[in-house]
């Protein structure tokens, strides 16, 4: 199943974010080897200069390292990935917030609201 | 930067019609370009003077440095817009004439993707579908190690399993030398693929730019941006 | 790469052209046959009286059959040279030229296999129709014997007394290669000249190529046959003024060998003009479907 892109933004951004994304959550692990760039650009159904260009953005975050002999692997420096996670997870709850202060919504209804929507994610979590 | 395709002040007129303007561009090696225009646009008959098939009317052209001619069909793997394998051919004789002409042709590889199409060997072209024709002819041209790729509308008139095997075979045979020019006026379905574009409008070059450039600076995609170039 | 290019159009062209003259030389055996079997059995019925009806009808078989066999090999001959025709409309003509004119080969030479190739299928064919004549006037054509001895008498006529007498005034092998170049160099002109008629009809008729082409034979034809004339014309007058008396065989024989000759001269360059007129119409004017 290849990939999906959003329209307005460049594709070895959202490339990036997407790999990104498998690395913090544990779907590529730690010290795993990666797919090369040609079977990942047709994985992903886009062009390999693109994919080249996103590793190589993967690799300067220290998400990814290349071996002479193995091609690239996720890192194995845990602190870089909590690092990146930190930055992620930082970012999201500021857009979070400032969305929500843009509703007019006041930190107590925030704190309310984030509890409500945990205890929703649980009832889902059960039922399925 | 060494380009693989120059293109100096290139005209074509067929009898009353000019299909290509006063056309100047030149093309980096280790890219996939789109060559994008609605039909009739003079697409393929760019791509037909480039490949050797058609003579300017004015302008030169370089492929690699060379002249058009038995030098740069060499170095030119070209797919046309129809079924062109002679009827009587078995998949085994296409192979055969593909290696004894093209010193680049990837025998191993074509039998590996033939394989993967369940094209039946005894079988001539004739009995064939269409479909199993372009996909063949497709894997042919594709197993060249060619350093420039001319693929007229390889994903026109195809449903999309088959456009995705295309676009599949493309990406996954794409060695980062060579470049890929392909025409099409599907932008929606090849954007992913490409590194650049060109707008051809009226046998005249409009826009010749990166597609990441396109999203970054103006935050749109190409598709759109086609749509607004090239309002009815 | 003409080796390559000659592979893949004698592959093309054989497998039409091979069952075609299989067919013909079959086809010649079986009438042969038919016929020495059907005259055997009219001289059977007069020998012992038959009815004189009955006779006639057989001699009648007889006499269709060897007309027919005459019009299916005339026929046959025609085929093939339409086929070669056929292989060369569809090689350069139809969707096939994206192939063909795609390969890293020179012009010239897509032209040289194409014109090697057929040759060599029309020799082939002209061989077989011979041989096949050859069987049916000597098997097909006596009920004295098992063959006409009067047709071997003849050929053996020819070696022993024909030719030694003609090799008094007559450099005979010479003549015998003289002949065949010249024969060669005529069937490369013939070639040549069905070839651009079609390249010509492609050129001036989108549909109705091969009408087209015809048509253009024929204009074409018109064309040599006018510098034929006048180029022989010239010949013999220069010829005839160098030698006003042709008075002995010697002088005569020498006429015709220079003739000959001058033939010669003409077919060659009638194919090199149409060998380069092909060659810059694909170069310079293509114009696929």
């Amino acid at each position: 199943m290849a990939w999906q892109f959003t329209s307005n933004r460049p594709i070895y951004v959202q490339i990036v974010e997407e790999i990104e994304l498998r690395i913090l959550n544990g779907t590529y692990e730690m010290g795993m080897r990666l797919p090369s760039v040609r079977d990942l650009a047709v994985l992903a159904a886009v062009n390999p200069n693109t994919m080249q260009r996103a590793l190589a953005e993967l690799e300067e975050m220290g998400l990814v390292t290349t071996q002479r002999n193995t091609g690239r692997t996720v890192t194995t420096d845990e602190s870089a990935v909590s690092r990146a996670r930190d930055i992620k997870a930082d970012l999201l709850a500021e857009t979070f917030l400032m969305q929500m202060k843009a509703l007019g919504l006041s930190r107590k209804e925030v704190l309310e609201r984030l509890a409500k929507g945990e205890n929703k994610e649980g009832e889902h979590a059960v039922n399925s | 930067m060494q380009s693989i395709l120059e293109v100096r002040a290139l005209s074509k007129r067929y009898s009353s019609t000019l299909a290509l303007n006063n056309v100047d561009l030149s093309l980096p090696k280790g890219k996939i370009i789109g060559l994008l225009g609605p039909n009739g646009s003079g697409k393929t008959t760019l791509l037909k003077i480039v490949a050797g098939l058609l003579t300017p009317t004015s302008g030169t052209v370089l492929v690699d440095n060379q002249p058009v001619g038995e030098g740069t069909k060499a170095l030119i793997s070209y797919l046309p817009e129809c079924t062109y394998l002679p009827d009587w051919m078995t998949m085994e004789d296409c192979l055969d004439y593909f290696a004894d002409f093209y010193s680049d042709f990837d025998m191993a590889r074509a039998r590996e993707m033939l394989s993967r199409l369940n094209v039946p060997a005894k079988k001539r072209m004739k009995q064939l579908s269409k479909g199993t024709r372009e996909k063949m002819q497709l894997v042919l041209v594709m197993s060249r190690r060619a350093k420039l790729y001319l693929l007229d509308e390889p994903i026109g008139g195809v449903d999309p399993a088959t456009r995705d095997y295309i676009l599949d075979t493309i990406i996954g045979n794409y060695d980062n030398e060579a470049t890929i020019l392909i025409s099409t006026h599907l932008i929606a379905d090849v954007e992913k693929v490409l590194d650049e574009f060109l707008f051809l409008k009226e046998g005249v070059i409009t826009m010749h730019d990166t597609t990441d450039n396109v999203r970054e600076a103006q935050g749109k995609s190409l598709d759109e941006l086609f749509r607004e170039v090239f309002r009815c | 790469m003409l080796k390559k290019l000659m592979k893949h159009d004698f592959r093309a062209l054989s497998r039409t052209l091979f069952p075609l003259q299989i067919g013909i030389l079959g086809g010649g055996l079986v009438a042969t046959l038919l016929t020495a079997l059907t005259i055997r059995l009219g001289q059977n019925t007069a020998n012992t009286g038959g009815s004189a009806l009955l006779r006639q009808l057989i001699m009648g078989v007889s006499a269709t059959a060897s007309v027919l066999i005459g019009v299916a090999i005339m026929a046959s001959a025609l085929v093939t040279l339409l086929l070669i025709c056929y292989h060369f409309y569809r090689s350069f003509l139809a969707n096939e030229g994206y192939l063909t004119f795609t390969l890293p080969v020179s012009t010239s030479k897509l032209i040289w296999s194409k014109l090697l190739t057929g040759m060599f299928w029309t020799l082939i064919n002209g061989v077989v129709i011979m041989v096949t004549l050859l069987v049916f006037s000597v098997f097909g054509t006596t009920t004295d014997s098992f063959a006409n001895m009067e047709v071997l008498h003849a050929f053996r006529l020819f070696f022993t007394e024909i030719l030694p007498e003609a090799a008094q005034y007559v450099n005979v092998p010479l003549m015998a290669v003289e002949i065949v170049v010249i024969s060669i160099i005529a069937l490369a002109a013939q070639m040549l000249q069905i070839y651009f008629a079609i390249v010509v009809g492609g050129q001036v008729a989108k549909k109705n190529r091969i009408l087209a082409a015809i048509g253009m034979y024929l204009l074409i034809n018109m064309g040599v046959g006018i510098i034929s004339t006048s180029f022989m014309s010239l010949v013999a007058f220069g010829e005839g003024v160098s030698s006003m008396a042709l008075e002995t065989v010697q002088e005569v024989s020498r006429f015709m060998t220079s003739v000959f000759g001058w033939y010669g001269v003409l077919f060659a360059g009638l194919a090199v003009l149409f060998f380069f007129l092909i060659r810059s119409i694909f170069k310079k004017n293509l114009n696929l479907q």
